[in-house]
């Protein structure tokens, strides 16, 4: 069956370079462009894994994560900080909020494929 | 009648004297030094050796009660042999004073030592002095430093009218030194006499004299052989090494009859008490001022660490994210090229080079801004279309703002509006600002660009339908370091530096860049640019010509002009000083006036407005040029869009040195009598700067604090210059002339009601922000502003006036305000009408705890604190005033709502479920 995976960022072109390598794979995409509405779509129709921003407007990246990971329904799905916060603090703070996987960005879209890959349990090519 | 002086040798001589002399001496120094210990280590908090303080202290106290216990008994037995009472020297009428018992002296000087707050302790003291001793009237001046004058504090006996003529009298150090003539003494006080109701404050001896040259005729009426009811005595308060701090002055007994010896003594003994509370007073102040001085700059040091923070982490995210869709895209390409079709590719191709072009402007932007702060930007200087400039930015957003699904509307003239300036600099400046509202606001909205002149001042608005601001960020945003809290960063990212540089470009412009809030959502940005800039003459002066004291006196012309024309809000402004060689006129420094009216102009004596001002030393307020025969057909330039024209002279030691001109308000008005109050206001302070120039030529030291307090006030002016606001002052001011306020003082109070909360700025933007109750010291910081503000002033100010009214605006009528809890006609007329001012204008306006209130409910609540906040003879003028202008303060309010009332009505417009 085809893994849906939520994109959240609020710049239109990562959001874009995800979308063509992630459909590319095989993987069904949407996208949110903010923190209120990804908590939305993600209860919406619960996707198997989650791309998240922290740097967004409203709510950033972190609150998103923890609010995901404190409901029972979502708190299953995981979670891939993709971040321009590289800082010590900043790692410390993402695996406190409870994701799965922390990205510094720039990043390589093909490594972050493999760990979506293996986040889902699927083999990486 | 015959005046015996008494020295205190002689009274040591007398045994019985010497006693007491020795006793009260111990007992009062007792009493201080005990309090002030006390208060000391409390203040350092050594709790331990504070105890074992206390118990040496509790058993000093012991055996000094022991001692005065036999002290005073033995003094009842003396007392009660010598019969009958003690004659005062005039030998005939016993003096009520001389009969105070001796018990009660101690009585009253324990009583003393329940105050620790100064106002309380002085009225205290001359409240004893008035009735134990029978004295019809007492007051106390305080010598302050910092206005070199003696303040007067306290008074017993005075009608409120003598109280205002007493507080309101300048008593300097001349004064003082006229009446503390050796001719004078009597012990160490001194006996003034006048001939009729005069008190010391209306001796003014001929300044020039040598203060030990003068003699009684010096004096007008008063005369040493004029004795009687009006002999006052003046019992100096001396501090370290004689230097006297203060005084206080007595009239006379009411029998007419000098003071004894006992008298004499014990009022001295109380100076002294008085001396050494005011050093406690005063130590604890400074005190408790550095603890507040050093946990404000630790504030600002927190501040300024965690916003450099939020900078770098801004700056890095700026570049980082250009960066990283550089590099997603890269890799895919590199990786699927060959599966991808054309259409793709050419897609991932354009956008790693829009994403180039974005990263190279970043490292632009940090470059521009480092220059722009660090002055080393070398602008292009050169006459440009205002109006291309912003056409063409405009149908460039144009396409983007479309594709984003956005509407765009632009409104720009045809006509050519020529600027002179940096055109790259403001072509960036409005890119800058579009480019944050089109970020900002999501589709379906809508972002507009407008340009239009308005009496030589060019007004660019960008408006978006976005996600707006809180009202506290909208000033907050322009600087440089400024990132909202983490949750919001992202909505500010790119922002914190680009309306940094924005502010840099636009105030090297001597233009003017804000945020406004909208009501129906969404910001408004508005840039204002003089259509001519400023201009200082080339051939300045006959000035150093060292580089950086010439850079110095153009940067001091520069902020005056800027003072001038922002303060007055005139969009044409000169500076002319007189040049002594030729006998003429020169602008040195003008805005909206072309560079060669600048570089030509020469005014004669006479010779038109600054002419006539310059030879005959007063003000001109001419409401229309045109209308006015004496200037007919003068005055022609292009520049005066509008016919008023108010001109001032600078003076210097009496003479004309310069004028002051100002023309063309904004909204077309004419000038006023107030502002020409404010502008001779100004002018005084410029005139007062020229000469510290002239002084300290080598050095400049004055000019950059002068610059620190010139930079402050045009913030707030920037900030606050509303229609309510100019309407208070008016109001006011009005008030003042009612009050038959001299044209001196209403000068000072022109100037102080701009100016009184310049400290606020100064107070931590949090506390002024906080809606729960305050803390101690958070109340403390508030009330340090009045110093803050005060002190910003000083440097800019020739008399002390001024500064008074800025340090007690905050004072209430019945003495509960702050900072020196003065009370009554003792606060400064000009701070009372302040008081009245500030209040409203706070009722007026929205407060982070309440809402604005009504006219009506501002008006009961200042009616209800007159007596206790409020002066009760200046309150009713001012209500009355405002109850005469109240459709005009309601017009201000509907006007400074106008623009919000405009956005609701769009927002109803807009929104299909209203309909």
């Amino acid at each position: 069956m085809t893994k849906s995976i939520l994109v959240v960022d609020d710049e239109l072109y990562i959001v874009n370079i995800l979308d063509f390598s992630l459909e590319s794979e095989g993987f069904r995409v949407r996208s949110a462009a903010n923190g209120e509405e990804a908590l939305r779509m993600a209860v919406d129709e619960i996707p198997d894994l989650i791309i998240l921003d922290v740097m967004m407007p409203k709510i950033d990246g972190f609150e998103v994560c923890r609010a995901l990971k404190a409901k029972a329904e979502t708190k299953q799905v995981p979670i891939v900080l993709l971040t321009a916060k590289d800082r010590d603090a900043d790692r410390k703070k993402g695996e406190e909020a409870g994701c799965d996987a922390y990205i510094t960005k720039p990043f390589s879209p093909s490594r972050l494929i493999d760990k979506v890959r293996e986040l889902l349990g699927a083999p990486s090519r | 009648m015959v005046w015996r002086a008494l020295h205190l040798a002689e009274l040591f001589s007398d045994p019985r004297w010497g006693w007491v002399v020795a006793l009260c001496a111990l007992v009062a120094l007792f009493l201080v030094a005990n309090g002030f210990v006390r208060q000391r280590w409390k203040a350092m908090g050594l709790g331990s050796r504070i105890h074992a303080r206390e118990r040496a202290l509790q058993r000093a106290q012991r055996s000094a009660r022991e001692l005065r216990e036999v002290q005073a008994a033995r003094a009842a037995e003396e007392a009660s042999a010598e019969a009958p009472p003690r004659r005062s020297a005039r030998g005939d009428v016993p003096s009520p004073v001389d009969g105070l018992d001796r018990h009660r002296t101690f009585e009253v000087l324990g009583r003393l030592g329940q105050f620790e707050q100064l106002p309380e302790l002085f009225r205290e003291i001359v409240r004893s002095v008035g009735e134990e001793f029978g004295f019809e009237r007492a007051i106390l001046r305080v010598y302050n430093p910092q206005t070199r004058l003696f303040e007067a504090r306290a008074f017993h006996g005075c009608d409120d009218e003598l109280v205002s003529r007493i507080s309101t009298t300048d008593v300097t150090l001349d004064c003082y030194a006229g009446m503390a003539r050796r001719a004078l003494r009597v012990g160490s006080s001194y006996r003034v006499s006048a001939a009729d109701d005069l008190w010391p404050d209306r001796l003014r001896p001929p300044r020039s004299a040598d203060p030990r040259d003068w003699r009684p005729e010096d004096f007008g009426e008063a005369r040493l052989e004029a004795q009687g009811n009006d002999d006052y005595l003046v019992v100096p308060m001396l501090g370290e090494e004689d230097r006297v701090v203060g005084y206080f002055c007595v009239s006379m007994p009411e029998d007419q009859d000098l003071p004894g010896e006992n008298t004499l003594m014990f009022l001295e003994i109380l100076a002294h008490y008085a001396v050494n509370a005011l050093n406690q007073a005063r130590l604890r102040n400074r005190l408790q001022r550095r603890d507040i001085e050093y946990s404000i700059v630790s504030e600002q040091l927190r501040e300024w660490q965690s916003t450099r923070d939020n900078f770098v982490a801004n700056v890095s995210h700026e570049l980082r994210t250009p960066l990283t869709s550089i590099r997603a895209y890269a890799e895919t390409l590199q990786r699927g090229r060959d599966a991808m079709d054309p259409a793709t590719l050419n897609e991932f191709v354009d956008v790693i080079l829009h994403e180039s072009e974005r990263l190279a402007r970043s490292f632009d932007d940090l470059l521009d801004l480092s220059q722009y702060q660090g002055g080393s930007r070398v602008q292009v200087v050169s006459e440009f279309d205002l109006a291309v400039v912003i056409s063409a930015q405009a149908n460039a957003a144009q396409q983007r703002v479309k594709e984003l699904g956005l509407e765009f509307e632009f409104d720009v003239p045809t006509e050519a509006i020529l600027i002179q300036g940096d055109e790259n600099g403001i072509r960036q400046v409005v890119a800058n600002l579009l480019d944050n509202s089109i970020k900002f606001t999501p589709p379906p909205g809508k972002v507009t660009l407008r340009l239009r002149v308005q009496g030589g001042v060019a007004r660019i608005e960008v408006e978006d339908s976005g996600i707006g601001m809180e009202e506290h960020e909208l000033s907050k945003i322009f600087e440089r370091f400024y990132q909202v809290d983490d949750s919001s960063t992202r909505s500010y990212g790119g922002q914190g530096l680009g309306l940094a540089i924005c502010r840099e470009i636009v105030s090297w412009h001597h233009g003017r860049i804000w945020a406004e809030r909208r009501r129906s959502g969404g910001s408004r940005f508005v840039l204002t640019l003089p259509v001519r800039g400023l201009v200082i003459r080339r051939s300045s002066a006959d000035l150093p010509a060292d580089v950086s004291e010439r850079q110095q006196w153009e940067a001091f012309l520069q902020l005056s002009i800027s003072l001038i024309s922002e303060l007055l809000e005139a969009q044409v402004a000169s500076i002319l000083l007189v040049d002594p060689v030729h006998d003429v006129l020169r602008i040195e420094a003008a805005i909206g006036l072309p560079q060669d009216v600048v570089e030509s102009v020469l005014v004669d004596r006479g010779e038109g407005v600054a002419g006539q001002v310059w030879k005959t030393g007063q003000s001109l307020l001419v409401e229309n040029l045109d209308e006015d025969d004496r200037f007919r057909g003068l005055h022609n330039d292009v520049a005066y869009d509008h016919r008023s024209f108010l001109s001032v002279p600078l003076i210097w030691q009496g003479r004309v040195v310069g004028v002051v001109n100002v023309n063309n308000h904004p909204e077309g008005r004419a000038f006023s009598d107030d502002d020409r109050l404010l502008l001779e206001a100004l002018a005084e302070r410029i005139s007062g700067a020229l000469e510290s120039f002239e002084r300290y030529r080598a050095g400049y030291r004055r000019l950059a604090s002068v610059e620190a307090g010139v930079r402050a006030m045009l913030d707030v002016g920037r900030e606050r210059h509303t229609a309510m606001r100019d309407l208070l002052i008016s109001i006011g001011l009005e008030t003042a002339r009612r009050l038959s306020l001299e044209e001196e003082h209403l000068r000072a109070l022109a100037y102080a009601l701009r100016t009184y909360d310049l400290g606020l700025a100064q107070v931590s933007e949090q506390i002024l922000r906080k809606i729960s109750p305050l803390t101690s010291e958070e109340r403390h910081h508030i009330e340090n502003h009045v110093h803050l503000g005060a002190e910003l002033v000083a440097e800019l100010e020739p008399s002390a006036q001024v500064r008074n009214i800025i340090l007690h605006h905050h004072e209430n009528y019945d003495g509960s305000g702050y900072p020196e809890g003065l009370r009554g006609e003792a606060i400064p007329v000009g701070a009372r009408i302040v008081r009245m001012v500030d209040a409203l204008s706070a009722l007026l306006h929205d407060r982070p705890f309440r809402a604005a209130m009504s006219l009506d409910e501002a008006v009961a609540l200042l009616r209800e604190g007159i007596g206790r906040r409020f002066c009760p003879r200046v309150a009713p003028v001012f209500l009355e005033l405002v109850a005469d202008r109240q459709y005009e303060i309601l017009a201000a309010h509907v006007r400074r709502g106008a623009r919000a009332l405009d956005d609701e009505l769009e927002l109803i417009d807009a929104h299909p479920t209203l309909h």
